[in-house]
């Protein structure tokens, strides 16, 4: 294989995988606050990119615009979910939350279908889209984008959880649920902040790969396997391992794709993360769990 | 009183279970009705499989939809390609799920929790691919078609209601068969997996290889009911074995309740036929379908088989108001 | 020394950097009550466990009945007869109480899964014979009339029970109880002790016993085994334990080490 096409696919491996990193880190986000794995998270991801889409084409509105109010509008429905389907029944044994969750996935898609349509749309590409060559393997600006919102998202939440009172409060939540109550933090604040924060950062996923990969109302089931499946590959828990993860699965799927057959690129994925798991239970980065009676 | 409870066996309830639903086709001699009720039997026999996993030994599968699928597409191609005679096929249907069961459980159940899910899931993913891939074996996307109705003893299984029959007696058995496990030391001894592993192995529980069987008997709960479906539509296509098929399975589970082999029973029944009562909605159907998911789980936390337990001792407590105090001085203590 | 129904030889357990227990001797002799104490983090519940399997020794041997029981998982030595309880408390809250006490008696089942799915006379008479050694292991600790309760549903004290009326039923040879008196009343720590003393007279069970509470201790004990920062300090009879100038420094602190008091 020459480096023109490797490179090429490590290009689209890496954009397609850092939306997976995002809605890995989403996932992530949830579960260090509540325990539980949060299957709408997906659906959060195909909100940013429908109610932009619904934005920009139905409402006539600038894209800058239509992209800050389907990021607002993801995380107010992401808000809406925690107090309505989650807090009243947050004691509730985490499988039954779990359904709840697929439940509420359910509801979000099928709500979407019915307001909007069943179509796929397109967003504008954010910067045009004359394709940029390097070594032989063209990358379009959008890619640019992708990676380097990604980049930004993951800075951001490191700065929050390392400095300000609130990221603090919630890496507290995520340690030890019982002791950050008893010294005063608000346990179900956090719970709501930490389901706006991962739609927020689901929204953004789904915002910049729309414009690459098209966008439907179904588009979330997909993401949120991938997601799923990259926070574990990372080791859940651990947000940074979700985003390697992510960039990871994406990686894997392009060069399935390219070297072995486009059909079983997501078998291959799978096949590798089962083998990982196989040898590291807890994933790329998370810590094996101790054994003590 | 203890001899009686624990040894008059789960004949009666599933005899009971058995003769209701025998009663159905006379009350309710419509086809369509027998169809979507044989298909609900068929989810309840994965279901109970599944529940055994699930709600006995903790140990969660987002992959069970494909023992079904394997079962199916082997029975499929044994006597549609190769006209193996049907109990042959059913042999090697089954084998082949408890083999493949076995081969996957081996590595897979050492993961735990969310980890656990991840992998059964994958594997899920990974059959689902297989199926729609090797287009030569299974006909690919659009299905494989011809499979040949169920036969027992040279007889075609062609009357709706004939197959309605084999089904629920097929559910009767596994069901009964569930129960009699559930009250042995096999029973016990998975139960005691799912609250504490520590204490399971240190009264002597090989937890590894209780959850492998456990695995491998719920795998082959599922092969049944994918090679009766196989049978009984004459048509198969990856989409019915796939990843939602799976978490709907994990849901029928925990509706129904965790609690108890007729909770997975209740689930499967709940969630077979609630689509096609929701069928009249028509465009808002899918957003009906998961309101209701969402509120029967956010106010039935033990599933409908608890939920039924828990309005029996309100409505006992209503009619005996001297009860109320005690209760409430209990929950006051506990 | 014949009669040693358990014997550690030179057992040594690290947990990463930490060495908790470096080369431990000791014996347990058949049909005696042998306490384990010493002050926290001194390796006792360290030493427990590497005997039931929970935790793999570095080095060292552990004999039960004169045969190794090194590199064998928990299961297998709960199949030979160790048995023992845990400090917090693992009852199978998903089963009633008497299904909590049948479920101990898994290493003696011998009836297969199709007895099992098909009712045969085997698993009938089996069942009917663990139900009643369940009756009688509540009936021994007391508890028989709440034997169909949920087991969840009972307080405190009484799981504590349950969970040896569990252990009971599996007629250990050797049974090791892991602080079996914690969180239990001055009354309900009495009541233990005189079973424990029971389950020796009465069932002819070797206890060995890890506990803070020193009056239990002294109260139950044949014999006394004393560990500090992992290795033995003393062994004896109570009143030799309670007279030996070393184990009282240990517990109490002397002028130059004050500051590694275990705090016990």
């Amino acid at each position: 294989m020459d480096v023109s096409s490797s490179l090429q696919y490590l290009f689209s491996g890496l954009t397609v995988g850092a939306t997976y990193g995002l809605t890995g880190l989403g996932f992530t986000i949830i579960f260090n606050t509540t325990g539980i794995i949060n299957f709408a998270q997906g659906e959060f991801v195909m909100l940013g990119g429908m109610l932009a889409v619904i934005c920009q084409s139905a409402l006539g509105l600038p894209l800058p615009l239509a992209v800050l109010l389907a990021m607002l509008g993801a995380t107010l429905i992401g808000a809406i979910v925690e107090r309505v389907a989650i807090r009243p029944v947050r004691t509730a044994p985490p499988i039954n939350l779990v359904i709840i969750t697929i439940g509420i996935s359910i509801l979000i898609r099928s709500a979407m279908m019915l307001l909007w349509d069943k179509d796929t749309h397109t967003l504008p590409h954010f910067s045009g889209t004359d394709p940029i060559t390097v070594l032989g393997a063209t990358l379009m600006p959008q890619s640019l984008w992708i990676l380097g919102i990604t980049a930004v998202v993951l800075y951001g939440l490191r700065t929050f959880f390392r400095r300000s009172i609130f990221g603090k409060a919630m890496l507290a939540c995520a340690h030890q649920r019982k002791a950050a109550w008893l010294v005063g933090i608000g346990v179900e604040g956090m719970v709501l902040l930490s389901f706006m924060i991962s739609a927020l950062v689901g929204a953004v996923g789904g915002v910049m790969l729309a414009p690459m990969t098209m966008t439907s109302y179904d588009v979330g089931i997909l993401l949120g396997l991938k997601g799923f499946a990259a926070c574990i590959l990372g080791g859940l828990g651990n947000p940074f391992g979700a985003a390697a993860g992510g960039l990871a699965i994406g990686v894997l799927e392009s060069f399935g794709a390219g070297m072995i057959s486009s059909a079983y690129k997501d078998a291959f994925a799978f096949i590798i993360l089962l083998l990982l798991l196989f040898v590291r239970p807890s994933g790329l980065f998370g810590k094996p769990e101790v054994r003590r009676v | 009183m203890i001899v009686s409870r624990l040894a008059s066996g789960a004949l009666l309830p599933v005899g009971a279970f058995l003769a209701t639903m025998l009663a159905v086709p006379f009350l309710l001699p419509n086809p369509y009705y027998l169809s979507i009720l044989s298909l609900a039997c068929m989810n309840a026999i994965t279901a109970v499989g599944l529940n055994m996993l699930l709600g006995f030994a903790g140990q969660i599968s987002l992959g069970h939809a494909a023992f079904c699928g394997l079962a199916a597409y082997a029975t499929g191609i044994a006597t549609a390609t190769y006209g193996l005679p049907m109990w042959g096929s059913f042999l090697l249907a089954i084998g082949l799920v408890a083999l493949v069961a076995l081969l996957v459980g081996m590595p897979t159940l050492k993961l735990t929790g969310h980890y656990l899910a991840m992998g059964t899931l994958g594997f899920g993913i990974i059959v689902y691919i297989v199926f729609n891939e090797s287009i030569e074996w299974t006909g690919g996307p659009s299905g494989m078609v011809g499979i040949p109705r169920l036969a027992l003893f040279g007889h075609e299984l062609w009357e709706d209601t004939e197959y309605y029959h084999l089904v629920t007696g097929v559910l009767c058995l596994v069901l009964l068969l569930s129960l009699n496990l559930i009250h042995s030391r096999f029973g016990r001894a998975l139960k005691a997996i799912h609250t504490s592993e520590k204490a399971a192995m240190c009264i002597g529980v090989d937890i590894a290889r209780y959850k492998l069987f456990v695995f491998v008997l719920s795998a082959v709960y599922a092969g049944i009911a994918g090679f009766l479906y196989a049978h009984y539509l004459g048509f198969i296509a990856p989409s019915s074995f796939g990843f939602h098929v799976s978490v709907q399975l994990v849901v029928m589970v925990v509706l129904g309740g965790m609690c108890s082999v007729w909770g997975a029973v209740a689930g499967a029944f709940f969630l077979t036929m609630l689509p096609e009562f929701l069928r009249v909605f028509e465009n808002v159907e899918t957003l009906i379908y998961g309101g209701i998911l969402v509120f029967c789980m956010m106010f039935m936390p033990q599933g409908i088989v608890g939920g039924i337990g828990t309005l029996f001792r309100v409505l006992r407590r209503s009619f005996r108001p001297e009860a109320v105090s005690a209760q409430t001085g209990e929950e006051r203590n506990g | 020394m014949a009669d040693s129904l358990l014997q550690c030889r030179e057992v040594c357990v690290r947990f990463g950097g930490v060495q908790a227990l470096s080369s431990v001797s000791c014996t347990v002799e058949k049909g005696t009550i042998t306490s384990i104490i010493g002050p926290n983090g001194a390796g006792k519940t360290t030493l427990l466990n590497a005997v039931t399997g929970t935790v793999d020794p570095a080095s060292g041997s552990i004999l039960f009945a004169g045969e190794g029981l090194t590199g064998l998982p928990p299961h297998v030595r709960a199949g030979r007869g160790v048995l023992r309880t845990f400090q917090n408390l693992e009852i199978f809250t998903n089963m009633t109480v008497l299904e909590n006490v049948m479920a101990g008696r898994h290493r003696m089942g011998r009836y297969g899964v199709l007895d099992a799915f098909f009712r045969t006379p085997r698993y009938r008479r089996e069942e009917r014979a663990t139900r009643d050694a369940a009756m009688h292991a509540l009936g021994f600790v007391g508890l028989e009339s709440m034997a169909l309760l949920p087991a969840g549903e009972l307080a405190y004290g009484n799981q504590r029970l349950l969970e040896m009326a569990r252990v009971i039923v599996a007629a250990p040879d050797l049974l090791l109880l892991d602080e079996p008196a914690a969180g239990l009343n001055m009354q309900e720590t009495r009541q233990l002790g005189e079973l424990i003393r029971r389950m020796r007279d009465e069932l002819g069970i070797t206890v060995a016993l890890v506990e803070h509470d020193m009056e239990l201790v002294m109260d139950v004990s044949d014999r006394i085994l004393v560990l500090s920062f992992g290795a033995v300090l003393a062994e004896g009879t109570p009143l030799e334990i309670q007279r030996n100038p070393e184990v009282v420094a240990a517990y109490l602190g002397t002028d130059d080490e004050e500051t590694t008091d275990g705090g016990a």
